[in-house]
């Protein structure tokens, strides 16, 4: 079952209203249970095809059991291990040799982000942040929770314990914002991204035909900038619908986007976007081996210089985390250069200039604009190893040239720089409409007419277009 | 309560200092929402108006929407089908006035001209007698005979007569007699005997599948409009006129016919509209037959007095002809059923037939030869219809024009 597809609406519609048809904790718990199960189902009808699954949950479940608070200190490494490898071994990385590799198909839907609960969850019990042993039914329910089950976001699994016992209010106004949260999802999947990707295709089935090096350049740039836009659109317009569909289920999942392209940095964007990934990833990777580091390196001159490297190593494994071909290495490597630079960047000027001095300068209207065209470019150019593949990479540097490449990212900087400093001018002009603290376009009159119009739009386009929705980028992961 | 936790480190103290932790979902409270930044939860819930005027808004907004696309659809597919050229007949009901040009436009096609010639006919050549050593066809039928909605060029008449003139080697005109209703009643019959004073080599009745399910049925002479209709009409009624002269849902339409999978399962489940695809036929098709019967009868006696070869173009509708290239049609559909019929009813009377549908089903797309939601032949379709009945033409009646470019008629292949 496809999120953004109408199958998945109505099932969540009937699977909400059940579960608010009981107000008991255990009825809530079971048709959540029961609709999780029916959600996994629907993607394989071979009941062996999920037991590679069901091994990986209960190997993580066996392992926060056995070291909940402390309770087995060396078995702790070792369960921790266990789980990782068991997760690159299911998800057939290819630095591990394929005939070790499980010889038939399985489901592997969701496995990614089950994986960061389950580590979550061991991490945290062993800690003893989880403060209760966890019941097998919170533990189904927390990692197959079918909202967020395909592509996340990431939820901490003590914020699930207390929506679970202790459910959210689900009066009328919460229900209208969750169904204007899903309405936007829609349209930003079924329509925008819809849109951006027919035309980042048609651009590059032009490109080979480019007679002319601006043509090849303005081409080019159409490639390379619109994915950025279109992976955004698509995987936070399904963000959108899961937040608005838990909504239902009185569960408020952690938003995983914030306005990422109006970002000043690349550190800055990583906090914006897919914010739960960069989150767990800085809590379990980067803020261990900072203060590994730190263990060793006790001067704390040399700290800011330390976090450049945890940052190159954490957004490294952010982006090899995408996938297991070669590719993603470089992806990967990309992104740790984008953020410890970045950080690197700050921490020399930072010296140079003075704190003060540099909190001035990244103040400057100009300067800020500048960067943020930097950021969206830097972030649209580490893209094009995310989807490309090595075949592809080669024909649009065969297509461009050095110097044409050099054109493309120079003409997304400028057009960058300018789109974006308008568009939140704009933005802020439009929501200053009102007053401060009572924008009008906030209002939920406003909101009302809004959802009104993207539903009625998108359900006429789909309907018009008689084709399915895009499916989700991040599902592939 | 539900919270987010964010790590700082201490670099001084060399460890984790403090778990910052926002709550979630509290009235008052600033939290991030994807699409606007950090909003905070009003603290009050719904007022009580809200529960009437948040509908009221939604209802509003719709309503404006549908107004934005209605005024956006009619500006970007205008329609024109009202004909200047026509002018009350009492025999036919109406007649185009001769030398008269007019302009029209389906919202689906392009612009095009009407010219009529000196006898009132969408013909490039004059309706003078036949010049020596060119032959000359009377075209008579309905809307399809008549080029409706397509540009001149294009149309049956004009291409037929293009094709037959390269085959031939020699000139061959058509004489465009049709006209919109000129298949119902007597006026079949009028139009014949109004052909044949232009004493053609042949006649050709251009028939669909739609002229049997109304125009046959169809006794009354008066083709004037009914009056307003609206007005007896329930407010289904109404609204279901309103939506039919929608140009927005007409263009929903369109878009949404171009789909076979939603088109054919429509089509099919228009009762005895579709019916003369599932044989045996029906009642009410049995009696459309049994009439076409009747009335070929007196055509073909009036035709074969003059000595002039009759022959009937059959032309499929849009979905006949898309399950006419399906290797499998739905169970019980055979979109073979009513051209068979009607070939056997013109055998009988010694009746020409042209199942246009051998050319029109080779093409890749059938259904793009047709208008979506009007349903008449379009420009891209009535020239391979044309192709069809030329060809039938040169192999048949017309097969040895070229040795032959007297204007006697010849005999029915």
């Amino acid at each position: 079952m496809n999120v953004p597809s109408p199958e998945f609406l109505a099932f969540s519609a009937v699977a909400a209203l059940l579960f608010n048809a009981g107000g008991a904790v255990w009825w809530r718990r079971m048709v959540l249970f029961i609709a999780n199960a029916l959600f996994l189902a629907s993607f394989s009808h071979d009941l062996g095809a999920f037991m590679p699954f069901a091994g990986f949950l209960l190997l993580g479940y066996g392992a926060q059991r056995v070291t909940w608070n402390k309770g087995n200190r060396r078995l702790f490494p070792v369960l921790l291990i266990v789980t990782l490898a068991a997760f690159f071994w299911l998800k057939r990385y290819s630095f591990i040799p394929s005939e070790a590799f499980l010889p038939f198909p399985y489901v592997l839907i969701g496995l990614s982000y089950v994986f960061f609960r389950v580590i979550h969850l061991i991490v945290d019990s062993y800690e003893g942040d989880v403060t209760k042993p966890v019941d097998p039914l919170s533990y189904l329910n927390y990692t197959l929770n079918f909202t967020s089950l395909v592509s996340g976001p990431i939820q901490r699994y003590q914020d699930y314990h207390a929506m679970e016992t202790e459910p959210l209010a689900l009066d009328l106004p919460v229900a209208g914002r969750a169904l204007e949260r899903i309405i936007v999802g829609y349209f930003k999947i079924a329509i925008l991204s819809m849109l951006l990707s027919q035309a980042q295709h048609h651009a590059a089935d032009a490109l080979k035909d480019a007679r002319t090096l601006p043509e090849s350049v303005w081409l080019g740039a159409q490639i390379v900038a619109i994915y950025p836009l279109y992976l955004y659109c698509n995987f936070s317009g399904y963000v959108d619908v899961v937040i608005g569909v838990a909504r239902f289920f009185r569960i408020a999942l952690p938003e995983n986007f914030n306005r990422p392209f109006s970002a000043g940095n690349f550190l800055d964007f990583w906090s914006r976007w897919h914010i739960t990934l960069s989150q767990w990833l800085k809590t379990y990777v980067f803020t261990p081996l900072m203060l590994l580091m730190m263990k060793r390196v006790t001067a704390p001159s040399l700290a800011p210089f330390l976090a450049v490297i945890a940052f190159f190593v954490t957004f490294f494994l952010v982006g090899i985390w995408h996938g297991q071909t070669s590719v993603f290495v470089m992806f990967g490597f990309l992104q740790g250069l984008g953020v410890s630079g970045n950080k690197l960047y700050q921490v020399v000027m930072a010296l140079w200039l003075g704190k003060k001095g540099y909190k001035e300068l990244a103040k400057n209207a100009l300067y800020h604009a500048v960067s943020r065209g930097l950021t969206f470019t830097w972030f649209a150019f580490t893209l094009i190893f995310f989807w490309g593949d090595w075949n592809q990479i080669d024909a649009l540097k065969d297509d461009l040239g050095w110097t044409g490449g050099a054109a493309v990212l120079a003409a997304i900087w400028v057009v960058a720089t300018v789109t974006l400093a308008l568009w939140e001018t704009l933005r802020a002009r439009v929501l200053s409409i009102g007053g401060a603290g009572r924008s009008w376009v906030m209002s939920h009159y406003v909101r009302t007419a809004e959802a009104t119009a993207l539903a009625a739009v998108t359900l006429a386009i789909l309907l018009l277009l008689n084709a399915p929705a895009p499916d989700i980028v991040y599902k592939a992961f | 309560m539900a919270t987010n936790r964010q790590f700082r480190i201490c670099v001084k103290c060399n460890s984790i200092v403090s778990r910052r932790s926002t709550p979630i979902g509290q009235r008052g409270v600033p939290e991030l929402d994807g699409n606007y930044g950090t909003t905070t939860v009003e603290t009050r819930g719904l007022p009580k108006r809200d529960l009437w005027l948040l509908p009221l808004i939604s209802l509003a907004t719709l309503l404006v929407l549908v107004i934005v696309a209605e005024a956006a659809a009619r500006i970007a597919w205008p329609e024109q089908k009202t004909n200047s050229c026509t002018k009350p007949d009492s025999a036919l009901g109406y007649r185009f006035m001769p030398d008269c040009t007019s302009r029209m436009k389906s919202a689906e096609g392009p612009w095009y001209t009407n010219d009529y010639n000196d006898c009132g006919y969408r013909s490039a050549q004059p309706c003078t007698p036949v010049p020596a050593g060119t032959r000359r066809i009377a075209l008579i039928g309905s809307s399809l005979a008549e080029g409706y909605l397509v540009p001149y060029p294009d149309t049956i008449g004009a291409r037929l007569a293009q094709d037959l003139t390269r085959r031939c080697g020699a000139p061959v005109e058509v004489q465009n007699l049709g006209g919109m209703g000129y298949f119902s009643a007597r006026r079949p019959m009028l139009r014949l005997e109004e052909a044949l004073t232009l004493r053609p080599n042949a006649v050709i009745l251009v028939l669909t599948p739609f002229d049997l399910e109304t125009g046959i049925m169809e006794e009354e002479e008066d083709l004037t409009p009914a009056g307003p209709v609206v007005n007896h009409l329930g407010v289904r009624g109404r609204l279901f006129i309103h939506l039919k002269e929608s140009r927005a849902f007409m263009m929903a339409q369109h878009f949404r016919f171009r789909d076979m999978a939603v088109y054919l399962p429509l089509y099919l489940n228009y009762g005895d509209k579709a019916d003369y695809l599932r044989p045996p036929f029906t009642p009410p098709w049995q009696e459309r037959l049994r009439r076409l019967d009747e009335r070929l009868g007196q055509l073909s006696e009036r035709a074969h007095a003059a000595a002039v070869p009759l022959v009937i173009a059959f032309v499929p509708q849009e979905a006949e002809l898309v399950l006419m290239t399906q290797q499998a049609p739905p169970p019980g559909v055979h979109p073979d059923a009513l051209p068979e019929a009607i070939a056997a009813i013109a055998a009988r009377h010694d009746v020409g037939f042209v199942d246009t549908s051998d050319v029109l089903k080779t093409q890749a797309n059938p259904e793009l030869l047709y208008y979506q939601v009007d349903g008449h032949l379009s420009g891209d379709g009535q020239p391979l219809a044309a192709q069809s009945i030329a060809r039938w033409f040169g192999a048949g009646l017309f097969s040895t024009c070229q040795a032959d470019h007297s204007s006697a008629p010849e005999a029915t292949p």
